[in-house]
């Protein structure tokens, strides 16, 4: 990469652009100047708007972790690092995490499998295509908290849709009908399930996209060299679409790691709080405790967790790009 | 047979990179399209936002034009609130204008509405209606204005000592309540009749019997449970668990000095746990029902006996919706020999905020709410409580809401949850810790012990 | 090259040609099943929402309505869900705007072109994603508060429109550089300009993704709720805020309200989204033929 930009760049300013620049004022090579000026007017109003709306909650929520007592932010005062401490002695906040953790692994590689096939599949010619488009896109376009409720309405174990069809199969006792959320590992599950199905969509919505990038000649040459059709999607297909999966992967694990409204919505963290994860422990801190500080400190862990999954992530992605 | 849709890239190939008229000038006819679409908007949407934020200045000056007041309350499915707001703004014409504020349906966004709103010490909101559990809350750190210049004892004698009760923080008043909510048991009365002789059990030995006679001998009838009551990880099961501890003579203490492990508190949780697993007389779902759970087995006819709140009685008693229209009657939470049942009280405060310009018309609007005639048409019209003994025993109203005849005994009797500055702290840990042994994950001991590690302490 | 594909073409028929009819019913039952795994909420809501109000929390369940009713329906029209609607459409509409724009040439620099702290901004940027929003909506209410802006659909568009970037970016970033390089090289050559190759070339071949990445910005916007429950008031709910509203009583959820809102909110929207869609790819490969 770095030797082709060289040389358009080069070819570019063949032109008038460069003294116009004042490239030699800037002190750098008079290669670069244009094309980083470029760069940065290109980059401003993103920046400004962060550095408007986007740092102060950011350095607020990282300057409250260091504070404790009050009531609703008010009334702190400064802790030094007591917050951090407490959670290392935090039975609640060790099976948040766990729970987290679990429930960002398993869905993500879930939804990314999934999300993947779906697209491939609907990227074919196949009949009713734009029905599939649309299937695709279903889940992703429910707002998440009312999903949750009508699953929850469907898996009520009295006047829930899939009760009712077991009993009426014989499967499962009127008497007894099977406690999908009462019980801890069923809820779980479900859980799962849910946040797969919903995201699914989202995963194949953007390697949809990717796959339209890919220039047809390319299928072409791998049939004429005989070439299988999974041999094509495993060497072909996968890899130059490694950047678009890179990305979906990192942003759908930034987003499994504060899910909220989904949990909340569907079990709010029962049977007692086995299905708590660090986005519900947050809210109870934030929202009913009142006890910003501790609330902000969950903030920060969470946040130097994604920070690290984002780093490993994005030495591959650097890495694909200069190959 | 599958073949890839045509790419993109291939696309712009084959129009050629270079210039391409139509191309060129589609994007820029579209980046232009955006961005006169954004502006558009905002222009159009512009005087809206100007209008929402400068409603405030609508309270104007005082001399002239009426003061305006918001009020801020659940939304009421029947229009009765309404119609008392309007006769209120017809009868104070160019004195008063009462603006209703509505809030979200959910009590927990409610309680986050209102943080926000004082917090900020915003001038928003002047009338607002609280549940019973925010007055300590709200009261402590100097959000909600007293009322005690406005009334005199004798005032508060109008109306049920808990509604009065549960607004008194730290020796001031700071509201009262405007309608009133109880845990109530509710009973089949024709199952009762036959196989109980027809007056409800007071203590639990009694509906332990009953219920498993009814099971016995109506299971062809679609008598499948004998006791239904919410389990899931909410507000209710603290309130239920209460009710049993109370039932059973005991307490939990005063705030400050707060003990949920004591031996009948674990008692009161134990036999919760033993409805469903041991005496099997509860559904083994308990642990997931809500209040519209439960309600929804008995309105199906499943079971003799439910604990649930007051809004229960008229849904059951509608044909339209309930098999088991009336055959509902109501009594008192269940107790154990030689103690008294205790309902959970429940319920809405009128309280006015402490960042009001007008505190005084405020007040003028809560005792409009709280007179003898609103309240009346409040009851008959919405099938809500009234917070005043003369309208729950008015023959008149009575006639129309008939369980309003066993409700003064069960009122007189309600018992009011703790008065802390952090409710949620108390009631978030037990919610969880009643859960777990109800979905059989601990043992009560256990759990309580470790609840009572975190709101010992609580005031 | 057309000689080519039809070559390939031909190669494959023949290999499958037999197998024809059992590969078309298994394709067919394929897309039954996709159809079925993501169609089956909305085909619940939809069944629920004809339903009586009795018959939604039957024990056992009602499959079937007896006799369908409209009444969820009118009773959620009867309602705001007009206005909710209006809402959500113009702080999505505007908000996504934003976005996608000012995220275009970011990720159009951050892809393609060459400068210093290229990581570091590119972490600054993905830091504020970080941040779980439930600990961001306190602070952020509190800097909207002194701009006087609680209440008003403004809040809204300038939350979404910020905490939108870092997804916008980083989705658009994988997009441009799914590009070939050739592309802009090839504009170059011709004395355009960086930043008119960029307009002219690589936009529209990216369009697909812009517009993927429009979508779930917008969709995302659409859904929010935590934020849409503080900053607004009565007025100004949005639909997920309003649904709520609608569908929930201190103590009831009606599932056939819900259902009934469900419905109305999410098909005109998924309808949209597909049709817009449509007009985007067909556009494109209408011109391929032109040129």
């Amino acid at each position: 990469m770095d030797s082709i930009d060289l040389s358009m760049a080069k070819k570019g300013l063949a032109g008038k652009r460069r003294l116009a620049f004042g490239s030699r004022v800037w002190g750098w090579g008079p290669l670069r100047a244009p094309e980083e000026r470029l760069a940065w007017a290109m980059l401003t109003p993103v920046l400004l708007a962060l550095l408007a709306l986007g740092v102060y909650p950011a350095i607020t929520t990282l300057w409250l972790s260091f504070r404790s007592g009050g009531t609703y932010g008010i009334g702190m005062s400064m802790a030094g690092l007591a917050n951090y401490t407490r959670l290392l002695s935090d039975h609640q906040f060790r099976h948040a995490l766990l729970f987290s953790l679990a429930y960002s692994v398993v869905t993500v590689a879930g939804q990314m499998v999934l999300g993947t096939l779906l697209a491939v599949f609907a990227n074919q010619k196949i009949p009713a295509r734009w029905l599939v488009r649309a299937a695709i896109l279903f889940p992703w376009a429910i707002p998440t908290a009312t999903n949750s409720v009508i699953w929850a309405y469907m898996f009520n174990d009295q006047y829930g849709l899939f009760n009712s069809i077991l009993i009426r199969l014989g499967l499962v006792d009127k008497l007894h009908p099977i406690v999908w959320l009462g019980s801890a590992r069923l809820a779980t599950v479900l859980i799962f399930i849910l946040a797969i199905w919903k995201a699914n969509s989202l995963v194949a919505l953007l390697v949809l996209a990717g796959l339209q990038l890919i220039p047809n000649e390319v299928y072409e040459t791998a049939q004429v060299d005989g070439a299988s059709r999974l041999r094509t999607f495993w060497s072909v297909t996968l890899p130059l679409l490694r950047p678009t999966l890179v990305v979906v992967l990192i942003l759908r694990t930034i987003e499994s790691l504060q899910a909220f409204d989904l949990i909340s919505a569907f079990t709010n963290g029962a049977p007692g709080t086995q299905t708590e994860n660090l986005g519900l422990y947050i809210y109870t801190q934030i929202a009913q405790f009142g006890d910003f500080g501790y609330g902000s400190t969950i903030a920060t862990v969470v946040m130097v967790m994604t920070l690290a999954f984002i780093f490993i992530y994005l030495r591959i992605l650097y890495r694909s790009a200069t190959a | 047979m599958f073949e890839p849709v045509e790419s993109s890239v291939d696309a712009a190939n084959a129009g050629g990179a270079t210039e391409n008229e139509s191309s060129t000038s589609r994007l820029t006819r579209r980046a232009l399209l955006g961005k006169g679409l954004a502006l558009g908007i905002g222009v159009s949407v512009g005087p809206w936002f100007l209008s929402a934020c400068g409603s405030n200045s609508s309270s104007g000056s005082g001399s002239s034009g009426p003061v305006t007041i918001r009020f801020a309350a659940l939304v009421d499915q029947t229009g009765e609130q309404t119609n008392e707001i309007n006769r209120f703004n017809d009868a104070n014409k160019n004195k008063i204008r009462v603006e209703y504020v509505e809030l979200p349906p959910v009590a927990t966004d409610q309680y986050t509405k209102f943080v926000d709103t004082f917090k900020a010490k915003s001038s928003d909101l002047d009338v607002v209606q609280i549940d019973v559990t925010w007055p300590a809350q709200f009261a402590i750190p100097g959000w909600l204005a007293p009322i005690d210049k406005y009334i005199t004892a004798d005032y508060l004698k109008q109306f049920w000592p808990s509604a009065v009760e549960v607004a008194k923080v730290n020796g001031k008043q700071y509201g009262i309540q405007r309608y009133m909510d109880i845990g109530m048991l509710y009973y089949r009365t024709d199952l009762v009749q036959k196989y109980g002789g027809g007056t409800p059990p007071a203590t639990r030995a009694d509906m332990e019997a009953m219920a498993q006679k009814i099971l016995d001998g109506e299971k062809n009838s679609g008598i499948q449970y004998g006791y239904l009551f919410e389990g899931k990880k909410i507000e209710a099961v603290v309130d239920e668990w209460l009710e049993f501890l109370w039932g059973n003579g005991g307490d939990i203490g005063e705030p400050g000095k707060l003990k949920v492990n004591s031996d009948k508190g674990i008692e009161a949780l134990n036999y919760m746990h033993d409805l469903i697993y041991k005496m099997k007389l509860s559904p083994e779902g308990t642990n997931t029902y809500a209040p519209n759970d439960a309600l929804a087995l008995f309105q199906d006819g499943k079971a003799p006996f439910m604990r649930n709140w007051t809004y229960a009685y008229a849904l059951l008693n509608d044909p339209s919706k309930s098999k088991v229209a009336g055959k509902v009657g109501v009594a008192p939470t269940l107790a154990t020999p030689g103690n008294q049942g205790h309902g959970c009280t429940g319920g809405w405060v009128l309280a006015i905020s402490n960042f009001s310009k007008n505190k005084d018309a405020a007040w003028k609007f809560i005792d409009y709410m709280l007179s003898k005639e609103t309240q009346k048409s409040m009851s008959m019209n919405a099938n809500l409580i009234s917070s005043r003994p003369d309208v729950v025993n008015d023959p008149e109203v009575q006639a129309k809401v008939a369980y309003f005849k066993q409700l003064g005994t069960i009122l007189n009797t309600g018992k009011n949850r703790p008065k802390l500055q952090n409710y949620n702290q108390f009631t978030t840990p037990l919610q969880a810790a009643l859960n777990s042994v109800l979905s059989n994950q601990g043992s009560a001991q256990d759990q309580l012990n470790a609840v009572q590690e975190q709101v010992g302490t609580l005031k | 090259m057309t000689g080519g594909r039809a070559y390939a073409r031909e190669r494959f028929q023949i290999r499958i040609g037999r197998h024809r009819m059992g590969r078309r019913a298994l394709l067919w039952m394929v897309i039954g099943l996709v159809l079925l795994v993501q169609f089956f909420p909305l085909l619940w809501a939809l069944d629920t929402s004809l339903m009586t109000t009795r018959e939604t929390t039957s024990i056992p369940a009602t499959l079937v309505p007896h006799h369908p009713t409209l009444t969820s329906y009118r009773l959620v029209l009867a309602g705001q869900i007009g206005r909710y609607y209006r809402n959500s459409v113009i702080v999505a509409l505007v908000a996504t705007s934003a976005t996608v724009m000012m995220a275009t040439l970011a990720a159009y620099a951050f892809a393609r072109l060459k400068f210093h702290f290229k990581t570091p901004v590119l972490l600054f940027v993905l830091a504020l994603s970080l941040f779980p929003p439930l600990a961001q909506v306190i602070p952020v209410y509190q800097v909207l508060q002194r701009l006087h802006l609680i209440g008003s659909l403004l809040s809204l568009i300038l939350v979404y429109a910020v905490f939108g970037l870092p997804l916008a970016v980083l989705t658009l970033i994988a997009f441009f550089q799914d590009v070939p390089a050739e592309l802009e090289q090839a504009a170059m050559v011709d004395g355009t300009s960086h930043f008119g190759a960029f307009l002219r070339v690589i936009l529209p071949v990216t369009l697909p993704g812009i517009f993927a990445t429009a979508v779930i910005v917008f969709v995302g916007d659409w859904n929010e709720y935590l934020f849409a429950l503080n900053y607004t008031t009565t007025g100004t709910y949005t639909l997920p805020v309003g649904i709520v509203t609608i569908s929930q009583t201190e103590f009831t959820t009606s599932f056939g309200v819900l259902s009934a809102a469900l419905i109305l909110s999410v098909v005109p929207l998924v309808v949209m989204i597909l049709a817009l869609e449509r007009r985007i790819v067909s556009g494109l490969t209408a011109g391929a033929i032109k040129g």
